[in-house]
Protein backbone atom coordinates (compact mmCIF):
# COMPACT_ATOMS: atom_id res chain seq x y z
CA UNK A 1 0.00 0.00 0.00
CA UNK A 2 3.00 2.62 0.97
CA UNK A 3 4.61 1.75 -2.45
CA UNK A 4 1.16 2.35 -4.46
CA UNK A 5 0.83 5.99 -2.44
CA UNK A 6 4.49 6.62 -3.36
CA UNK A 7 4.01 6.37 -7.09
CA UNK A 8 2.07 9.43 -7.80
CA UNK A 9 3.71 11.08 -4.46
CA UNK A 10 6.99 10.84 -7.01
CA UNK A 11 5.81 11.36 -10.10
CA UNK A 12 4.20 15.13 -8.33
CA UNK A 13 7.43 15.58 -6.76
CA UNK A 14 9.71 15.03 -9.69
CA UNK A 15 7.01 17.12 -11.86
CA UNK A 16 7.80 20.09 -9.28
CA UNK A 17 11.26 19.70 -9.75
CA UNK A 18 10.91 21.36 -13.22
CA UNK A 19 9.30 24.21 -11.90
CA UNK A 20 12.10 24.70 -9.18
CA UNK A 21 14.65 24.22 -11.87
CA UNK A 22 13.11 26.71 -14.22
CA UNK A 23 12.93 29.31 -11.21
CA UNK A 24 16.83 28.54 -10.40
CA UNK A 25 17.63 29.02 -14.06
CA UNK A 26 15.70 32.19 -14.29
CA UNK A 27 16.97 33.20 -11.02
CA UNK A 28 20.70 32.58 -12.49
CA UNK A 29 22.82 32.86 -9.12
CA UNK A 30 20.91 30.26 -7.78
CA UNK A 31 22.50 28.20 -9.90
CA UNK A 32 25.89 28.63 -9.22
CA UNK A 33 26.34 26.30 -6.10
CA UNK A 34 24.83 24.01 -9.00
CA UNK A 35 27.95 23.73 -10.98
CA UNK A 36 30.90 25.53 -9.64
CA UNK A 37 32.20 28.83 -7.68
CA UNK A 38 30.22 31.79 -8.29
CA UNK A 39 32.95 34.29 -10.55
CA UNK A 40 33.83 31.39 -12.58
CA UNK A 41 34.57 32.02 -16.24
CA UNK A 42 31.25 32.32 -18.47
CA UNK A 43 30.31 29.20 -20.15
CA UNK A 44 31.68 28.39 -23.60
CA UNK A 45 29.27 28.60 -26.84
CA UNK A 46 28.66 25.38 -28.62
CA UNK A 47 30.50 25.81 -30.68
CA UNK A 48 33.49 24.77 -28.83
CA UNK A 49 31.70 21.69 -27.62
CA UNK A 50 31.91 20.44 -31.58
CA UNK A 51 35.59 20.97 -31.88
CA UNK A 52 37.34 18.08 -31.14
CA UNK A 53 40.06 18.09 -28.47
CA UNK A 54 42.03 16.07 -30.59
CA UNK A 55 42.31 14.94 -34.65
CA UNK B 1 -14.95 25.06 -27.99
CA UNK B 2 -14.53 27.12 -25.53
CA UNK B 3 -11.38 28.65 -24.11
CA UNK B 4 -11.21 26.27 -20.99
CA UNK B 5 -11.91 23.25 -23.04
CA UNK B 6 -9.25 24.48 -26.09
CA UNK B 7 -6.58 24.94 -22.70
CA UNK B 8 -7.77 21.52 -21.07
CA UNK B 9 -7.28 19.49 -24.28
CA UNK B 10 -4.63 20.81 -25.43
CA UNK B 11 -2.86 20.33 -21.85
CA UNK B 12 -4.42 17.22 -21.65
CA UNK B 13 -2.28 16.19 -25.24
CA UNK B 14 0.81 17.25 -24.06
CA UNK B 15 0.65 15.53 -20.69
CA UNK B 16 -0.23 11.86 -22.27
CA UNK B 17 2.46 12.38 -25.41
CA UNK B 18 5.33 13.23 -22.90
CA UNK B 19 4.25 10.21 -20.74
CA UNK B 20 2.20 7.88 -22.73
CA UNK B 21 2.29 8.48 -26.35
CA UNK B 22 5.82 9.06 -26.62
CA UNK B 23 6.83 5.71 -25.08
CA UNK B 24 4.67 3.61 -27.52
CA UNK B 25 5.70 5.95 -29.74
CA UNK B 26 9.85 4.95 -29.80
CA UNK B 27 8.43 1.17 -29.04
CA UNK B 28 6.63 0.91 -32.21
CA UNK B 29 9.40 2.93 -34.38
CA UNK B 30 11.83 0.78 -32.53
CA UNK B 31 10.22 -2.30 -34.07
CA UNK B 32 9.88 -0.95 -37.68
CA UNK B 33 13.15 1.29 -37.56
CA UNK B 34 15.82 -0.71 -36.10
CA UNK B 35 19.52 -0.53 -36.22
CA UNK B 36 21.28 -3.17 -34.66
CA UNK B 37 24.78 -2.73 -33.08
CA UNK B 38 27.20 -4.53 -35.18
CA UNK B 39 29.09 -5.46 -31.73
CA UNK B 40 32.78 -6.97 -32.20
CA UNK B 41 35.67 -8.55 -29.79
CA UNK B 42 37.57 -4.75 -30.46
CA UNK B 43 40.07 -4.19 -27.11
CA UNK B 44 41.47 -0.91 -27.74
CA UNK B 45 43.38 1.14 -25.03
CA UNK B 46 41.05 2.65 -22.48
CA UNK B 47 41.40 5.12 -19.96
CA UNK B 48 38.96 5.47 -17.25
CA UNK B 49 37.96 8.63 -16.17
CA UNK B 50 37.00 9.59 -12.41
CA UNK B 51 36.60 13.18 -11.22
CA UNK B 52 36.08 13.56 -7.65
CA UNK B 53 35.87 16.44 -4.84
CA UNK B 54 35.36 15.16 -1.24
CA UNK B 55 34.87 11.51 -1.86
CA UNK B 56 36.23 10.46 1.34
CA UNK B 57 34.31 7.72 1.83
CA UNK B 58 34.17 6.02 -1.22
CA UNK B 59 37.30 6.91 -3.34
CA UNK B 60 39.70 3.47 -1.81
CA UNK B 61 36.48 1.28 -2.55
CA UNK B 62 36.14 2.76 -6.09
CA UNK B 63 39.80 2.12 -7.26
CA UNK B 64 39.56 -1.68 -5.70
CA UNK B 65 36.73 -1.22 -7.96
CA UNK B 66 38.51 -0.50 -11.40
CA UNK B 67 41.43 -2.83 -10.34
CA UNK B 68 39.32 -5.57 -10.25
CA UNK B 69 37.67 -5.04 -13.67
CA UNK B 70 37.71 -7.81 -16.68
CA UNK B 71 40.17 -5.90 -19.20
CA UNK B 72 43.45 -6.77 -20.02
CA UNK B 73 45.10 -4.78 -17.85
CA UNK B 74 47.98 -3.31 -20.20
CA UNK B 75 45.19 -1.52 -22.29
CA UNK B 76 43.46 -0.09 -19.20
CA UNK B 77 44.62 3.26 -17.70
CA UNK B 78 42.86 5.27 -14.76
CA UNK B 79 42.60 8.88 -14.44
CA UNK B 80 41.66 10.63 -11.65
CA UNK B 81 41.00 14.49 -11.33
CA UNK B 82 41.00 15.85 -8.15
CA UNK B 83 38.80 18.79 -7.97
CA UNK B 84 39.81 20.74 -4.85
CA UNK B 85 39.54 17.99 -2.24
CA UNK B 86 39.16 19.58 1.10
CA UNK B 87 38.66 15.95 2.73
CA UNK B 88 41.64 14.03 2.54
CA UNK B 89 40.64 12.27 -0.83
CA UNK B 90 43.71 13.37 -2.47
CA UNK B 91 45.75 12.00 0.11
CA UNK B 92 44.01 8.36 -0.03
CA UNK B 93 43.68 8.72 -3.72
CA UNK B 94 47.89 9.03 -4.02
CA UNK B 95 48.76 6.42 -1.27
CA UNK B 96 45.99 4.02 -2.84
CA UNK B 97 47.57 4.38 -6.37
CA UNK B 98 51.09 3.95 -5.28
CA UNK B 99 49.91 0.59 -3.57
CA UNK B 100 48.23 -0.28 -6.99
CA UNK B 101 51.25 1.14 -9.14
CA UNK B 102 51.55 -1.67 -12.24
CA UNK B 103 48.29 -3.15 -11.50
CA UNK B 104 47.44 -1.35 -14.53
CA UNK B 105 48.88 -0.15 -17.62
CA UNK B 106 48.89 3.25 -15.76
CA UNK B 107 47.14 5.27 -12.86
CA UNK B 108 47.37 9.08 -13.23
CA UNK B 109 46.27 11.40 -10.80
CA UNK B 110 45.89 15.31 -11.81
CA UNK B 111 44.63 18.13 -8.91
CA UNK B 112 43.07 21.44 -9.00
CA UNK B 113 44.16 23.46 -5.83
CA UNK B 114 40.51 25.06 -5.87
CA UNK B 115 37.12 23.59 -6.64
CA UNK B 116 36.57 24.40 -10.00
CA UNK B 117 33.25 22.23 -10.87
CA UNK B 118 32.93 18.54 -12.03
CA UNK B 119 33.31 19.79 -15.50
CA UNK B 120 36.64 21.55 -15.48
CA UNK B 121 37.80 18.27 -14.08
CA UNK B 122 36.90 16.13 -16.11
CA UNK B 123 38.42 18.27 -19.15
CA UNK B 124 42.01 18.22 -17.45
CA UNK B 125 41.30 14.29 -16.91
CA UNK B 126 41.17 13.91 -20.91
CA UNK B 127 44.09 16.10 -21.47
CA UNK B 128 45.76 13.46 -19.18
CA UNK B 129 44.45 10.75 -21.05
CA UNK B 130 45.63 8.55 -22.81
CA UNK B 131 43.07 5.83 -24.32
CA UNK B 132 41.41 5.26 -27.73
CA UNK B 133 38.27 5.28 -26.00
CA UNK B 134 37.79 7.13 -22.05
CA UNK B 135 35.07 5.40 -20.39
CA UNK B 136 33.40 8.01 -17.17
CA UNK B 137 31.95 6.90 -14.29
CA UNK B 138 31.78 8.56 -10.59
CA UNK B 139 33.02 7.81 -7.59
CA UNK B 140 30.32 5.95 -6.11
CA UNK B 141 29.00 3.66 -8.36
CA UNK B 142 30.36 0.49 -8.70
CA UNK B 143 30.86 -1.12 -11.80
CA UNK B 144 30.27 -4.95 -12.46
CA UNK B 145 33.58 -6.87 -13.87
CA UNK B 146 32.82 -7.42 -17.59
CA UNK B 147 31.43 -3.58 -17.92
CA UNK B 148 34.44 -1.87 -19.99
CA UNK B 149 34.65 -5.21 -22.58
CA UNK B 150 30.82 -4.78 -22.98
CA UNK B 151 30.94 -1.01 -23.45
CA UNK B 152 34.26 -1.04 -26.06
CA UNK B 153 32.16 -4.39 -27.89
CA UNK B 154 29.99 -1.93 -29.12
CA UNK B 155 32.09 0.65 -30.27
CA UNK B 156 33.39 -1.68 -32.74
CA UNK B 157 30.43 -0.52 -34.78
CA UNK B 158 31.84 2.23 -36.92
CA UNK B 159 28.69 4.25 -36.29
CA UNK B 160 28.68 4.25 -32.83
CA UNK B 161 30.26 7.43 -31.26
CA UNK B 162 29.57 6.76 -27.60
CA UNK B 163 27.87 3.83 -25.45
CA UNK B 164 26.06 4.64 -21.64
CA UNK B 165 25.82 1.58 -19.78
CA UNK B 166 23.03 0.92 -17.50
CA UNK B 167 22.23 2.04 -13.93
CA UNK B 168 20.90 -0.41 -11.59
CA UNK B 169 19.10 0.90 -8.36
CA UNK B 170 18.95 -1.76 -5.96
CA UNK B 171 17.07 -1.32 -2.57
CA UNK B 172 17.69 -2.97 0.93
CA UNK B 173 17.51 -6.29 -0.19
CA UNK B 174 19.51 -6.20 -3.14
CA UNK B 175 17.26 -6.30 -5.70
CA UNK B 176 16.74 -3.87 -8.18
CA UNK B 177 13.97 -1.13 -6.54
CA UNK B 178 10.49 -1.18 -8.45
CA UNK B 179 8.79 1.50 -5.90
CA UNK B 180 8.41 5.20 -6.47
CA UNK B 181 11.70 6.39 -7.87
CA UNK B 182 13.04 2.65 -8.82
CA UNK B 183 9.62 2.52 -11.20
CA UNK B 184 10.54 5.54 -12.36
CA UNK B 185 13.98 4.82 -13.09
CA UNK B 186 12.80 1.93 -14.61
CA UNK B 187 10.73 4.02 -17.34
CA UNK B 188 13.28 6.19 -18.06
CA UNK B 189 15.52 3.32 -18.86
CA UNK B 190 12.36 1.93 -20.79
CA UNK B 191 13.13 4.83 -22.97
CA UNK B 192 16.29 5.00 -23.51
CA UNK B 193 16.89 1.36 -24.45
CA UNK B 194 14.05 1.64 -27.68
CA UNK B 195 15.33 5.13 -28.27
CA UNK B 196 19.22 3.66 -28.97
CA UNK B 197 17.41 0.90 -30.85
CA UNK B 198 16.24 3.70 -33.36
CA UNK B 199 19.28 5.70 -33.04
CA UNK B 200 20.35 7.06 -30.15
CA UNK B 201 19.65 7.74 -26.45
CA UNK B 202 19.53 11.52 -25.49
CA UNK B 203 22.21 11.48 -22.89
CA UNK B 204 24.18 8.74 -21.13
CA UNK B 205 23.70 7.96 -17.53
CA UNK B 206 27.12 9.49 -15.66
CA UNK B 207 27.64 6.43 -13.61
CA UNK B 208 29.08 4.95 -16.87
CA UNK B 209 29.47 5.98 -20.30
CA UNK B 210 32.35 5.56 -22.85
CA UNK B 211 33.13 8.08 -26.40
CA UNK B 212 35.86 7.57 -28.67
CA UNK B 213 38.65 9.99 -27.90
CA UNK B 214 38.57 12.19 -31.21
CA UNK B 215 35.14 12.77 -30.31
CA UNK B 216 35.74 14.55 -27.23
CA UNK B 217 35.19 18.38 -27.04
CA UNK B 218 36.14 19.94 -23.82
CA UNK B 219 33.30 20.42 -21.96
CA UNK B 220 31.88 24.14 -21.05
CA UNK B 221 33.75 24.89 -17.50
CA UNK B 222 29.97 25.95 -16.15
CA UNK B 223 27.93 23.05 -17.47
CA UNK B 224 26.14 20.29 -15.17
CA UNK B 225 25.11 17.80 -17.47
CA UNK B 226 28.12 15.99 -18.35
CA UNK B 227 26.67 13.26 -19.62
CA UNK B 228 24.50 14.46 -21.88
CA UNK B 229 26.80 17.43 -23.79
CA UNK B 230 29.65 14.66 -24.39
CA UNK B 231 27.13 11.88 -25.70
CA UNK B 232 25.05 14.36 -28.03
CA UNK B 233 28.36 15.45 -29.20
CA UNK B 234 28.78 12.37 -30.82
CA UNK B 235 25.45 12.12 -32.16
CA UNK B 236 25.49 15.73 -33.80
CA UNK B 237 28.91 14.66 -34.85
CA UNK B 238 27.34 11.87 -36.98
CA UNK B 239 27.83 9.22 -35.00
CA UNK B 240 25.40 7.46 -32.59
CA UNK B 241 25.48 7.00 -28.48
CA UNK B 242 23.75 3.69 -27.70
CA UNK B 243 22.14 1.76 -24.76
CA UNK B 244 24.35 -1.41 -23.55
CA UNK B 245 21.99 -3.22 -20.67
CA UNK B 246 24.95 -5.45 -20.58
CA UNK B 247 27.69 -3.21 -18.94
CA UNK B 248 25.58 -2.48 -15.47
CA UNK B 249 26.88 0.10 -12.56
CA UNK B 250 25.42 -0.71 -9.47
CA UNK B 251 23.55 2.49 -6.89
CA UNK B 252 21.20 2.47 -3.78
CA UNK B 253 17.91 3.84 -5.13
CA UNK B 254 17.60 6.87 -2.72
CA UNK B 255 14.40 8.56 -0.97
CA UNK B 256 11.89 10.65 -3.44
CA UNK B 257 13.30 13.87 -1.66
CA UNK B 258 16.65 13.16 -2.38
CA UNK B 259 15.70 12.70 -5.65
CA UNK B 260 13.80 15.76 -6.33
CA UNK B 261 16.81 17.37 -4.95
CA UNK B 262 19.29 15.96 -8.39
CA UNK B 263 16.19 16.28 -10.24
CA UNK B 264 15.98 19.95 -9.67
CA UNK B 265 19.50 19.91 -10.72
CA UNK B 266 19.50 17.54 -13.42
CA UNK B 267 16.20 19.81 -14.69
CA UNK B 268 18.19 22.79 -14.48
CA UNK B 269 21.01 21.04 -16.32
CA UNK B 270 18.01 20.57 -19.22
CA UNK B 271 17.37 24.07 -19.49
CA UNK B 272 20.81 25.39 -19.72
CA UNK B 273 21.34 22.86 -22.35
CA UNK B 274 19.14 24.37 -24.52
CA UNK B 275 21.42 27.60 -23.94
CA UNK B 276 24.64 26.05 -25.46
CA UNK B 277 23.53 23.39 -27.62
CA UNK B 278 20.99 25.46 -29.70
CA UNK B 279 21.46 23.18 -32.72
CA UNK B 280 19.72 20.00 -30.67
CA UNK B 281 16.63 21.85 -31.73
CA UNK B 282 17.41 21.85 -35.12
CA UNK B 283 15.79 18.63 -36.90
CA UNK B 284 18.65 19.30 -40.00
CA UNK B 285 21.30 19.15 -37.13
CA UNK B 286 20.03 16.85 -35.14
CA UNK B 287 19.38 13.72 -35.97
CA UNK B 288 17.57 12.78 -32.80
CA UNK B 289 15.83 15.64 -32.47
CA UNK B 290 11.91 14.58 -31.81
CA UNK B 291 13.34 12.63 -29.10
CA UNK B 292 15.24 15.49 -27.73
CA UNK B 293 12.49 17.52 -27.62
CA UNK B 294 9.68 14.63 -26.83
CA UNK B 295 12.25 13.08 -24.23
CA UNK B 296 13.72 15.96 -22.39
CA UNK B 297 12.28 19.26 -23.63
CA UNK B 298 8.34 17.60 -23.06
CA UNK B 299 9.84 17.06 -19.44
CA UNK B 300 10.25 20.70 -18.76
CA UNK B 301 6.57 21.86 -20.19
CA UNK B 302 4.89 18.94 -18.53
CA UNK B 303 4.56 20.45 -15.08
CA UNK B 304 3.35 23.50 -16.51
CA UNK B 305 0.46 21.70 -18.07
CA UNK B 306 -0.41 19.74 -15.62
CA UNK B 307 -1.40 22.66 -13.85
CA UNK B 308 -3.09 24.41 -16.34
CA UNK B 309 -4.91 20.74 -17.15
CA UNK B 310 -6.64 21.10 -13.64
CA UNK B 311 -7.30 24.72 -13.70
CA UNK B 312 -9.16 24.32 -16.94
CA UNK B 313 -10.39 20.96 -15.43
CA UNK B 314 -12.28 23.20 -12.22
CA UNK B 315 -13.55 25.67 -14.70
CA UNK B 316 -15.22 22.31 -16.64
CA UNK B 317 -17.33 20.07 -14.52
CA UNK B 318 -19.83 18.20 -16.30
CA UNK B 319 -20.03 14.81 -17.80
CA UNK B 320 -16.74 13.32 -19.03
CA UNK B 321 -14.90 16.14 -17.37
CA UNK B 322 -16.30 15.62 -14.34
CA UNK B 323 -15.32 12.48 -14.00
CA UNK B 324 -11.96 13.59 -14.78
CA UNK B 325 -11.76 16.24 -12.11
CA UNK B 326 -12.36 14.03 -9.85
CA UNK B 327 -9.81 11.07 -10.93
CA UNK B 328 -7.32 14.11 -11.06
CA UNK B 329 -8.60 15.04 -7.49
CA UNK B 330 -8.19 11.27 -6.35
CA UNK B 331 -4.34 12.03 -7.80
CA UNK B 332 -3.11 14.19 -5.91
CA UNK B 333 -5.09 13.11 -2.77
CA UNK B 334 -3.16 9.94 -3.01
CA UNK B 335 0.21 11.96 -4.01
CA UNK B 336 -0.49 14.16 -0.30
CA UNK B 337 -1.11 10.87 2.05
CA UNK B 338 2.27 9.44 -0.04
CA UNK B 339 3.75 13.10 1.55
CA UNK B 340 2.58 11.95 4.98
CA UNK B 341 3.53 8.32 4.55
CA UNK B 342 7.16 10.11 3.74
CA UNK B 343 7.22 12.56 6.42
CA UNK B 344 6.10 9.81 8.73
CA UNK B 345 8.83 7.45 8.34
CA UNK B 346 11.88 10.17 7.91
CA UNK B 347 10.15 11.84 11.57
CA UNK B 348 10.39 8.14 12.63
CA UNK B 349 13.76 7.59 11.72
CA UNK B 350 15.11 10.76 13.02
CA UNK B 351 13.71 9.86 16.42
CA UNK B 352 14.52 6.66 16.70
CA UNK B 353 17.73 7.68 15.71
CA UNK B 354 17.80 10.49 18.31
CA UNK B 355 16.35 8.36 20.92
CA UNK B 356 18.85 5.49 21.31
CA UNK B 357 22.33 4.74 20.89
CA UNK B 358 23.61 8.48 20.62
CA UNK B 359 23.91 7.89 16.68
CA UNK B 360 23.55 11.03 14.41
CA UNK B 361 19.79 11.65 12.95
CA UNK B 362 19.94 9.53 10.14
CA UNK B 363 18.76 12.62 7.70
CA UNK B 364 21.61 13.75 6.94
CA UNK B 365 22.66 10.75 5.37
CA UNK B 366 19.71 10.33 3.43
CA UNK B 367 20.86 13.53 1.80
CA UNK B 368 24.08 12.39 0.89
CA UNK B 369 25.02 9.94 -2.28
CA UNK B 370 22.89 8.79 -5.20
CA UNK B 371 22.95 8.94 -8.74
CA UNK B 372 22.19 11.68 -11.53
CA UNK B 373 20.13 10.91 -13.94
CA UNK B 374 19.77 12.59 -17.24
Amino acid sequence: MKSLLLVPYTFVLLNWAAVAALICFLRGRGLEGLWTEPGAAAPERAATLLRPARS
Amino acid sequence: MGVFEAVFWLSFFVVSYVYVGYPLLVAAWSRVGRRPVRRGPWQPTVSLVIAARNEHETIEGKIDNCLRLDYPPEKLELVISLDGPTDGTDRLVVERAAAACGSLRSIRVVRSERHEGKAAALNRAVEAASGEVLVFCDARQRIERGAIRELVADLADPSVGAVTGELLLLDDDEREAADGVGLYWRYEKFLRSMESRIHSTVGATGALYAIRRELFAPIPVRAILDDVIVPMGAVLAGKRTVFEPRARAHDRVCPPEVEFRRKVRTLAGNFQLLALMPELLRPWRNPVCVQFLSHKVGRLLVPHFLVLLLASNLMLREGFYLVFLVGQCAFYLLAGAGALVRNRARTGAVRAARAGLGREPLEPALLKGGHRQP
